[in-house]
């Protein structure tokens, strides 16, 4: 008999076990689980539903599962993590909408953030009754985010913040924004930032959406005017928010890999239907270069769960995950390129529209695809400039 | 490329050791110097040290018997030997009567796969050799034409059923192996040469369009290594997946030739000489890639199992796979 509870998440604990305990509750939970997976073509009831599953995964415990207990979790890896999420897209997921962020910012609160911030904020960021958006884009700072212009001012026990951010992700339903600001002189480049959580009811917050290419308003622009932010929740020390952000960053680009090549997985399983005999050649190139991102991923997470620290080698997982998702959804237009270009009648369609769409620019997000070849030709290869 | 902290440190000490003594020998001598036969003559329980053996045979492109003896690893059965001797294993190359010997000497025996008959031993493999007519540019693999060959059933096909599936796979990851260790030799040189010389009063590897053909290459034989030490790391513990050595054997070819163009196109005309040292690991590859399937025929056979079966693979389980390396 299996256990229905998440047992053992000590470092050595059995994994494969784990996932099978886990499969049980997700059998046995169907009625409740199954409308959360659903896929609906309105985003507002996606994030919705993306809620709801947190909430109720955490009132079992596979949603604390992975976490540390200083945070509200019960303990165990980024593995045990990884786990419930696979297991979730087999059971039919297309995915957490907001709660992509949890794998990225929540990590980077708890090794950053003083103790009494983390307990505060990250419990409620796990059981879905918050979200969080992270603050980096500019108007004028883009791929050069050492140029950033947003400042934060000490005043008292607060820092005063104005200026904007730009393609702030989930925005619209965030109630935090993990900022990296400027807190010294623009000549210090990236000397000069540091990183700090801005409640977005504070007075002098204006988000505004922008809506896409893809018909959702995912993106929004965050405007701050003599924002008060206490200093308590600055995310690690003054000065050294650029550390912070290439921590969060080897999040964005590395690990997430993990969730990101579940998704693709599903997608592809889906479009197998439609192909033919002409398509085999390109499908199984697919099929690995998925192959590819699942094992650079895994090598990825198994490093994170030993505590290493995930350097520059998090550009390959982000290479490979866009380069992929790219050939996917070209893919999927050359064997049904009508499901994807003409009016859609069913909420299947109109995701899978969205999601091709978006594959276009996901070779931009999180550092280009030209930034991350710059990363490995440096930092990994040592080619040098002159 | 220096990844040693990234990859399983047991392989890596292998690996590093066996470059050690692919550098001073080669040949069945580079083998007893490691000490090749005893990795498997328990059983073949865990062949790790073959595979690195295998990929640091690749990265020195020394040429060796390991990669024909490793298929037929494990196989403890004395009809095998021929004159106490271990045979080699004739990996098949494409849809013909084709085989491919590994560092084969004219001492070697030679053992083949024939569907319908089962293992056979070719009689006479030196006059079934296929005789080039123009010298080339590595004799590594030596190609034996089996429509001409008289043949002698070692094992027959009733019992070579249940050995087949275990030959393939380790004669994919074997040569899945050598072709890692290739591309990193080719990526390690058109690098190297990249940051020595110059145009325009600067070195190659300063021009950003360079920096980023490397770093592609870079990043294909990175997905390459992560795969592949999965593979290796579920070998030490059983049977190695016939999927996923049928994966990363596509992968290793695909790799291999992304990597070799790249390192083409850095390195310009002087690498399409006869002398240049590019050109006998390329050729090396090259012929590898069709070894027990080529990457070609196994990522169209990779997508009609998962349109067939409308089943994308996984191929491996985090649970085994992350914990493992």
């Amino acid at each position: 008999m299996v256990a229905r509870v998440p047992g053992d998440l000590s470092r050595d604990a059995d994994l494969a076990g784990f996932a099978a305990r886990f499969r049980v509750w997700l059998a046995e939970s169907t009625a409740d689980v199954a409308p959360l997976l659903a896929e609906h073509s309105d985003y507002d009831v996606r994030v919705q539903n993306a809620r709801a599953l947190r909430r109720l995964l955490c009132e079992h415990g596979w949603g604390l599962a992975g976490w540390p207990e200083e945070a509200g979790g019960l303990g165990g890896s980024i593995l045990h993590r990884s786990v419930v999420t696979e297991e979730l897209f087999r059971a039919g997921w297309s995915g957490p909408t907001v709660f992509e962020h949890l794998e990225i910012i929540a990590p980077t609160l708890v090794e950053f953030a003083a103790p009494e911030f983390v307990q505060a904020v990250v419990p409620a960021f796990l059981d879905g009754s918050r979200s969080w958006s992270q603050g980096f884009s500019e108007p004028e700072a883009g791929s050069d985010l050492a140029s950033l212009r947003t400042r934060a001012v000490r005043d008292g026990d607060d820092f005063v913040v104005n200026g904007a951010k730009i393609w702030t992700t989930w925005s619209k339903w965030a109630h935090w924004c993990l900022a990296l600001v400027r807190t010294g002189s623009a000549e210090e480049r990236h000397r000069g930032l540091s990183m700090i959580a801005i409640d977005l009811a504070s007075p002098g917050v204006e988000v505004r959406t922008i809506r896409q290419a893809n018909g959702t308003d995912e993106l929004a622009q965050v405007h701050f005017t003599d924002v008060r932010v206490p200093a308590a929740q600055l995310v690690g020390e003054v000065g050294r928010g650029w550390n912070v952000a290439l921590y969060l960053l080897a999040r964005e680009r590395g690990t997430l890999s993990w969730l990101r090549h579940c998704a693709f997985r599903h997608w592809l399983t889906t479009g197998t239907e439609v192909m033919g005999e002409d398509s085999d050649r390109e499908l199984g190139s697919v099929v690995l270069q998925l192959a590819g991102v699942r094992a650079a991923a895994a090598r990825l997470l198994s490093r994170a769960a030993d505590g290493a620290q995930l350097g520059p080698e998090a550009a390959f997982n982000k290479l490979l995950m866009t380069r992929t998702e790219q050939s996917l959804f070209n893919l999927l237009r050359e064997v049904d390129g009508g499901r994807i270009a003409l009016p859609a009648d069913s909420p299947e369609d109109v995701l899978q529209q969205q999601e091709y769409l978006f594959s276009r620019i996901v070779t931009i997000y999180g550092g280009s695809q030209q930034m991350q070849l710059t990363t490995v030709a440096r930092h990994v290869l040592g080619l040098r400039d002159g | 490329m220096a990844d040693g902290d990234l990859r399983p440190a047991d392989y890596v000490g292998f690996r590093d050791a066996a470059a050690a003594i692919l550098g001073r020998h080669s040949g069945a001598g580079a083998l007893d110097a490691f000490g090749f036969t005893d990795v498997y003559a328990d059983g073949a329980e865990d062949l790790r040290p073959a595979y690195a053996f295998l990929e640091a045979q690749g990265s020195c492109c020394v040429s060796t018997p390991a990669l024909g003896l490793l298929a037929l690893a494990g196989l403890d059965d004395d009809r095998l030997a021929t004159d106490g001797r271990s045979p080699l294993f004739g990996a098949p190359v494409g849809r013909s009567s084709l085989v491919a010997v590994p560092g084969m000497t004219p001492d070697d025996g030679v053992l083949v796969d024939r569907r319908g008959s089962g293992l056979v031993a070719v009689e006479d493999p030196s006059a079934v050799r296929r005789t080039p007519p123009a010298p080339v540019a590595d004799d590594y693999l030596t190609v034996l034409d089996l429509d001409r060959a008289e043949c002698r059933v070692v094992v027959p096909e009733g019992e070579a059923e249940a050995l087949r599936e275990g030959i393939v796979a380790r004669t994919r990851l074997g040569a899945a192996a050598e072709l890692l260790g290739l591309t990193d030799r080719l990526l390690r040189d058109a690098a190297g040469y990249a940051g020595q010389r110059a145009q325009f009063g600067r070195t190659l590897s300063s021009f950003q369009a360079m920096q980023h053909l490397l770093a592609w290459a870079a990043t294909e034989r990175h997905q390459l290594t992560c795969l592949f030490d999965i593979a290796v790391a579920g070998s030490a513990a059983g049977p190695v997946d016939p999927e996923l050595a049928r994966a990363v054997k596509a992968m290793a070819g695909r790799v291999f030739h992304a990597v070799a163009q790249t390192a083409i196109q850095v390195t310009g005309a002087i690498s399409f000489t006869w002398e240049h040292s590019l050109n006998r690991p390329h050729q090396r590859g090259m012929a590898l890639d069709q070894l027990a399937g080529s990457s070609a025929d196994l990522v169209a056979a990779i997508g009609r199992q998962a349109r067939t079966e409308g089943v994308v693979p996984e191929l491996f389980a985090l649970a085994a796979g992350a914990a493992d390396t």
